[in-house]
């Protein structure tokens, strides 16, 4: 476990398991990150695999701000602070930063793998059947999380896992609430809705991989054949693939790509 | 060595190859070769004559018609060989018969020693005297083959006891051969014996060829046991030995194994008789009631009883078949017809085939009451029946007006309302079926109520056991609602109890009376009643016969009456030889009629229990029949009897005296007749019914559905069979669609199954997939209906194949949509969910269609019900802007209405009444239905999100009048409840007390037992008021649990709510914080996040009075949060007031308290401003005592003011000293 001093006494706690090439799991604003554990322990075998609590949320320092510059700047300090290139496995607004800081510091990025996400503008995905598409849908979202935190996680947590007891909904609902306060959870939320990373994933250029698997998202963002489609209008030089299953059903599928990625630097001598 | 006849090794009947020697079919029991047909038994009423000997020509006394297997062929296409006409000839029949084989063994023996002509000589003269026992038995001898006898008892004319009658020859033939072997020239070295088989069963009578003859497999195993039997001995089989086994001594015999069977035969030897014979006759008369005084006199007292004290009363008369309750019925009509009070006595039957009737027995009765027949055209229906409604109700005395009574109650009769009548009452606004059959009931109620203010009334509905699922609700309802001296009384068998096995059960106006068999002695009664002279006295040999029939009729009056009845017509003595069974009795009876009264009583079995002479029609012409004469004859016997009026105008109706005479007739048919027939009755009443079909849809369907799959089973020709199964299918479907939009679901789905079930013409699929496929469709719609998931399910996935098979889009759509909904029913949310976006995933792409924008409302429901309300809100908005633009206002409507209730529970409630208020527009301008929902809804919103009471009550009024006018009497349940609940936040009681029990009283009285949570929640809250804690927290836990199980979570969380209220009230605040919990819990689930602070506030409070501070104070600093956030107005105060009770500094405690105070007044709710007073004085007693003092006494007068004594009590009684 360590600790990442930021600007004005803010802390980012990181921490680190495995032995090999660095691989950093940028947290996703609206999950726990226990929902990278099953890929972090993949990964483990082989790689150096950092994760980090966002400022706000977790162990890290309960201040922000939380835009989006804020948000990269500490993703490519704990990359630094870890060692620097490194391959970024990230879902949902992780990726905006990811890809942020792969355009504006490319040394420290390898890779951006994600395995759910599309970092552009939700104007981008007017013609999809995904619900971040519709403004309706999403500032009704955002009025639940100011007015309801729990309820508002509670449907993200519904929709994206249909085969949850009650019981295991209410259970990471609680779970999410304590790791990350409403107040942070609706700036970096509201951050994510108004940006569009499209210049700087388009960037990245063949260092972005967009993993498109069905039944990811819970709705929100196109998924499977649709997303892929998408992704190759958008990101016409990043490695676009679809996959079976999502990063916590099957994260050996995600590992793998990440695997690709990595074999030279796990081949060279040490 | 052999007879030296020629002998057939095939078969003429059935083709089977024989071996050489065989004499009989190995197959069906054929006679093979010379000789067959010796001797036709003469047809019923005619002498029987000795047989002729094996070799001399038979005279063919009945010669067949030529053509067809057993006779001519009739008139039409495909119509098969029955009734032909011609004198004498007998028609091909089923019947149940016994068969009897005999042989003369050592046959060959003899003919070895013996000369030709003297073998020919000794074998002819034994077979004619064995022969003589046969006819001396009432047998026939159906033909001679060698040295083997061929013998019926039961063909052509039946006999009650044919199977004893059988074994009796058999044991004299046996004991006939010593006469025969006597008589052989040289007898002392040359003598027969004799090998009997005897076995009884089903069998094919008729002509073949030049002589009558039976098929069958009981034949074949007759000759089979013969072959087997002992020489000397009389070998039976099963069934003859379980008939005869009380008059025959046996040995019972290792099971035989016989040639063509698979499995060994039980087998029995007949030893000797065991109860000699013959003896007398007698004469009919009416049957007297005997031993049904007890029950007659019940009946009288229940009639007494409903009249006296004005109110319903449900006698369900229980009995097998011909036990008397028919005759107890007729004896109640009977002691009631000379009242002064006329009262008015009604009767519906219920058909046996009726289990796909919907209401049928309703319609006999209605149709009774306004005069009304089938061949009424339309207009003329209507007018009297309308006429008929407006004598008897009139506008005062009902809720409902006559017109509207007339309309709803014309769907059942077939009766189409003109358009003037019919949409002004909403009758044919409204598609849900439930809703329809809601207001069936309430309408015959109401017209039942009005008659009974006339005069008593009593309903009497016969054989319900075959009525209609909807039928027997109707009756329960009947019996509970009515409010008026109505006696109901019903006539089943048993298997009604096993059909409804809590029927009339439990309920204090219920009686159920089994009718038992009589004893001994009340038989003996009857039976000497029903005698001549059978009074015992034996003056002309009657009285001797009153033990034996009483004894023989196990004391069932029917078979006592049904047993004098032919002893009294066919001057028979013969009791010793009476009938087994009711139905030996009656096969019996029909056998003693002349040979046209059996064929019009065959003919009308096919029509049904009741019929029209029209309908018999054809077989004057066909047979040249005298059917006036024959009916008028077979009335004169009483096996018919006209009825009062009739269904088709113009046609004289009779009904069979029981239904027991009409089966027996009808088995008798043959399936290919049976087939013919019941497609010719479906046509005749379609084409009598013209422009009515509807009314007799039901009855239609079922004659085709026999016809086509009887005609299946049998040799129909193959375009008749096609014609009549195009006939049934379209029939069955109608008949289904009538019953379920008569909300009668297991009646339709039994339409729709048969229908899908009948079998296609031989070796050719079944109809039209496109047909079967939409029949299956709504097959899954009322399966689903019925509960029946699974079923629905399964038939839609086929119909989804079907039309993915059609590219048919639009329809696999929705089918992907039904099968969603299906699966929801199940609880399987994903599955559904995947169906869902299957649908929508095919349609998308595709030209707007309201298949999709029904695929994105069902699933936005669903979400909102999930408390996923995103997902609700995403589907809502693809529903509303596909309804948009294709122009479908109400689907518009209701797509507003889940987004303003989806943005109501998230909080955003400008956005809700924005979306709600749409909702109602666009529902005024499509759909009065849709408006009351719409306006409910809004309605909702603004009392519980923003707390706007006056604008809630208007929404609640506007809907309670539209809904008043479509006759939506689930929503008036609702509306009066939420009515009640408003007037509850005023502290006017009075009304409470009054919408209250306009909910509850319609909840009930209308069996919707879905919507009782409302007024269960209601009774409560009246309970608390009274300070009646205990009640009310029963009702309260009621009300909840059902409005749980119901989906109603808003009502749930508004019962626990006040459940905690009753349980703090009464002192229990750990129970009350329990059921607090609950109703959090139940928040969290459903989603209901403005009552959560309402919910938590009061939690806060309760723990504060329980000394829990610590948590108290949790609670309350939630709700503050919860409610700064959400902007609630009812939120605020409650959570000002939880504030107020958990404040450690009393001014802190009072100020809040004073301001929640404010706050409930704001809002207008009072009691709530008196309950925040009695909390301030309880907390300031020690600080300021004169302040404290001045806050309780406040608080006391205005509980008191607004009727709440027990709060008032409670802060009198913290008055500081």
């Amino acid at each position: 476990m360590a600790w990442l001093e930021r600007e004005e006494g803010v802390e980012i706690h990181w921490e680190e398991r495995g032995e090999g090439p660095l691989v950093v799991l940028a947290p996703y604003s609206m999950f726990h990150p226990s929902v990278y554990d099953p890929i972090a322990a993949e990964l483990a075998r082989d790689h150096r695999v950092v994760r980090y609590d966002d400022r706000g949320a977790g162990e890290s320092s309960r201040k922000g701000p939380h835009d989006m510059n804020t948000g990269s700047g500490d993703l490519a300090a704990v990359i630094e602070a870890s060692g620097g290139a490194t391959v970024i496995v990230g879902l949902g607004d992780a990726t905006h930063r990811a890809v942020r800081v792969c355009a504006e510091r490319p040394e420290l990025v390898e890779a951006i793998v994600t395995p759910g996400g599309m970092p552009a503008g939700r104007d981008r995905l007017e013609h999809s059947e995904a619900m971040a598409s519709s403004d309706t849908v999403v500032n009704a979202f955002l009025s639940m999380c100011e007015t309801d935190y729990r309820s508002a996680l509670r449907s993200l947590v519904t929709a994206g896992n249909p085969q949850m007891s009650e019981e295991e909904i209410r259970a990471r609902v609680r779970l999410q609430a304590e790791y990350q306060p409403q107040e942070t959870a609706v700036a970096r939320l509201r951050a994510w809705v108004e940006d569009d990373a499209l210049q700087a994933a388009r960037a990245c250029g063949d260092r972005l991989w967009l993993l498109c698997a069905e039944a990811t998202g819970g709705g929100w963002f196109p998924a499977g054949r649709e997303a892929a489609e998408l992704s190759r209008q958008l990101f016409p030089d990043a490695h676009v693939e679809e996959i079976e299953e999502g990063i916590v059903s099957r994260p050996d599928l995600t590992a793998a790509v990440v695997r690709r990625v990595t074999a030279p630097l796990r081949a060279a001598p040490a | 060595m052999a007879c030296g006849g020629a002998l057939s090794p095939t078969c003429p009947n059935c083709g089977t190859e024989n071996p050489a020697a065989a004499k009989f079919c190995i197959e069906c029991g054929t006679g093979l070769g010379a000789g067959g047909s010796g001797v036709v038994a003469p047809p019923p009423g005619t002498t029987p004559q000795p047989p002729a000997a094996p070799g001399v020509t038979a005279q063919a006394a009945h010669p067949a018609q030529s053509g067809g297997l057993f006779g001519g062929q009739l008139p039409g296409v495909g119509a098969p060989a029955w009734g032909s006409p011609g004198a004498g000839a007998l028609p091909e029949e089923r019947r149940k018969a016994t068969v009897l084989f005999a042989d003369l063994f050592g046959y060959t023996a003899i003919a070895e020693r013996m000369d030709p002509e003297a073998v020919k000589s000794i074998v002819d003269r034994a077979l004619r005297r064995l022969g003589q026992e046969v006819v001396r038995y009432g047998g026939s001898v159906d033909k001679y083959i060698g040295d083997n006898v061929m013998a019926v008892f039961g063909a052509p004319v039946s006999h009650e006891d044919d199977p004893e009658r059988a074994v009796r020859a058999g044991l004299a033939m046996q004991a006939a051969m010593e006469e025969i072997n006597k008589d052989i020239p040289g007898a002392a070295d040359v003598s027969f014996s004799l090998r009997v088989g005897i076995n009884s069963g089903e069998v094919l009578a008729g002509q073949v060829g030049d002589g009558y003859t039976v098929m069958g497999d009981a034949v074949n195993v007759a000759a089979r046991l013969q072959a087997a039997a002992r020489p000397g001995s009389v070998t039976v089989g099963e069934i003859t030995h379980r008939l005869t086994r009380g008059a025959i001594e046996y040995e019972e015999l290792e099971p035989l194994t016989l040639k063509g069977k698979s499995e060994p035969v039980p087998a029995w030897e007949a030893a000797r008789v065991l109860i000699p014979g013959p003896a007398t006759r007698g004469a009919r008369t009416e049957a007297p009631l005997i031993g049904r005084e007890d029950e007659s006199a019940l009946l009288m007292s229940m009639f007494e009883r409903v009249g006296r004290e004005s109110r319903p009363h449900l006698v369900t008369v229980i009995g097998q078949a011909g036990v008397g309750k028919s005759r107890l019925l007729r004896e109640l009509a009977t002691q009631i017809g000379g009242r002064p009070e006329k009262p008015a006595f009604r009767v519906g039957r219920c058909p046996a085939y009726g289990a796909g009737l919907a209401y049928w027995a309703l319609g006999e009765i209605l149709r009774d009451q306004f005069e009304l027949v089938d061949t009424d055209d339309s207009e003329l229906a209507w007018a009297k029946l309308l006429r008929g409604v407006e004598s008897v109700v009139s506008d005062a005395e009902t809720d409902e007006p006559p017109v509207r009574i007339a309309a709803t109650i014309a769907r059942p009769l077939g009766i189409e309302p003109p358009a003037e009548h019919a949409m002004p009452t909403g009758v044919h606004d409204v598609d849900d079926a439930q809703q329809t059959r809601d207001r069936l009931f309430s309408a015959v109620r109401s017209l039942v109520e009005a008659v009974s203010r006339q005069r008593p009334v009593v309903i009497a509905l016969e054989d319900i056991h075959w009525a209609d699922e909807g039928m027997l609700d109707l009756i329960e309802y009947l019996a509970r609602w009515v409010r008026g001296p109505a006696l109901i009384v019903c006539l089943a068998r048993d298997e009604l109890l096993d059909r409804r096995p809590g029927w009339g059960g439990g309920r204090r106006n219920a009686t159920t009376i089994s009718l038992e068999a009589l004893s001994q002695d009340e038989t003996r009664q009857l039976v000497a009643a029903l005698l001549p002279d059978g009074n015992g006295t034996g003056a002309n040999g009657q009285g001797e016969l009153v033990p034996q029939v009483a004894e023989r009729s196990a004391g069932n009056p029917l078979f006592a009456e049904e047993m004098v009845n032919r002893i009294r017509e066919e001057g028979s003595k013969e009791v010793q030889t009476l009938p087994e069974t009711v139905h030996a009795v009656l096969a019996a009876r029909l056998d003693s009629l002349s040979a046209p009264e059996r064929r019009v009583l065959q003919h009308a079995s096919v029509v049904g229990q009741t019929f029209w002479e029209g309908s018999l029609a054809g077989i004057e012409e066909e047979e040249g029949i005298h059917l006036q004469e024959a009916l008028a004859a077979l009335q004169e016997k009483d096996l018919v009897i006209p009825s009062a009026g009739s269904r088709l105008a113009g046609e004289h109706e009779y009904a069979f005296k029981h239904v027991l005479i009409r089966d027996v007739a009808y088995s008798t048919l043959p399936k290919s007749v049976r087939a013919w027939k019941h497609a010719q009755v479906g046509g005749f009443i379609e084409e009598r019914a013209a422009d009515r079909s509807e009314g007799v849809v039901a009855m239609v369907a079922d004659h085709y559905g026999r016809a086509a799959a009887l005609g299946a089973d049998t040799e129909m020709e193959h375009s008749e069979l096609e014609r009549i199964n195009l006939k049934a299918l379209s029939a069955l479907e109608a008949a289904g669609d009538a019953a379920a939009s008569l909300y009668s679901n297991q009646e339709a789905l039994s339409h729709y199954e048969t229908a899908l079930s009948l079998p296609g013409e031989r070796g050719s699929p079944r109809a039209d997939p496109a047909v079967r496929a939409r029949i299956a469709e709504k097959l899954g719609d009322v399966a689903l209906r019925l509960g029946r998931v699974d079923q629905a399910t399964g038939v839609w996935e086929e119909c989804l194949e079907f039309h993915r098979g059609e590219e048919d889009l639009a329809r696999v759509g929705d089918l992907h949509r039904k099968i969603g909904a299906g699966l929801w029913h199940k609880g399987d949310r994903e599955g559904s969910i995947e169906h869902y976006q299957k649908g929508i995933d095919l349609l998308k792409d595709g030209p707007p269609c309201l298949e999709l924008v029904r695929l994105y409302e069902e699933a936005a429901s669903l979400y909102m019900h999930t408390g996923d309300n995103m997902l609700a809100i995403y589907a809502s908005e693809k529903a509303l802007r596909l309804a948009e633009r294709l122009g479908e206002a109400a689907a518009a409507s209701r797509a507003h209405g889940i987004f303003g209730r989806v943005f109501g529970r998230i909080g955003d409630s400008e956005r809700a009444r924005q979306n709600l208020e749409r909702s109602v527009e666009l529902a005024r301008e499509s759909d009065p239905a849709e408006a009351v929902r719409a306006l409910l809804t809004l309605g909702y919103h603004l009392e519980i999100s923003e707390a706007d009471y006056k604008g809630a009550g208007a929404a609640y009024q506007e809907a309670l009048e539209l809904a008043e006018q479509t006759g939506d009497l689930p929503s008036k349940v609702e509306l009066h409840a939420a009515l009640a609940q408003l007037a509850a936040h005023a502290g006017d009681w009075d009304a409470v007390e009054r919408e209250a029990e306009a909910s509850g009283q319609l909840a009930e009285r209308e069996g919707l037992t879905g919507k009782l949570c409302f007024p269960y929640m209601m009774r409560g809250m009246l309970r608390w008021r009274e300070g009646r804690f205990d009640e009310a927290a029963k009702g309260l836990r009621q009300a909840a649990d059902l409005a749980e199980q119901v989906g109603r979570s808003e009502v749930a969380f508004q019962s626990l709510f006040w459940l905690g209220a009753a349980l703090r009230q009464r002192g229990d605040h750990a129970d009350a914080d329990t059921e607090l919990a609950r109703a959090l819990d139940l928040c969290e689930r459903a989603g209901l996040v403005a009552q959560s602070v309402e919910a938590i506030s009061s939690r806060a409070v309760n723990l504060a009075l329980a000394g829990r501070l610590d948590a108290a104070r949790e609670a309350a600093d939630e709700a503050e949060r919860l409610a700064d956030r959400l902007r609630y107005p009812v939120g605020k105060a409650a959570s000002l007031e939880a504030r107020g009770a958990v404040a450690a500094d009393p001014d802190e405690a009072s100020a809040a308290l004073a301001e929640a105070r404010a706050a409930w007044q704001g809002l207008g709710r009072p009691l709530d401003a008196a309950r925040c007073e009695y909390l301030r004085g309880r907390l300031l007693r020690e600080s300021n005592p004169d302040e404290a003092r001045q806050a309780l006494e406040r608080a006391a007068a205005e509980a008191k003011r607004y009727g709440v004594d027990h709060l008032a009590e409670l802060s009198l009684k913290l008055l500081p000293a």
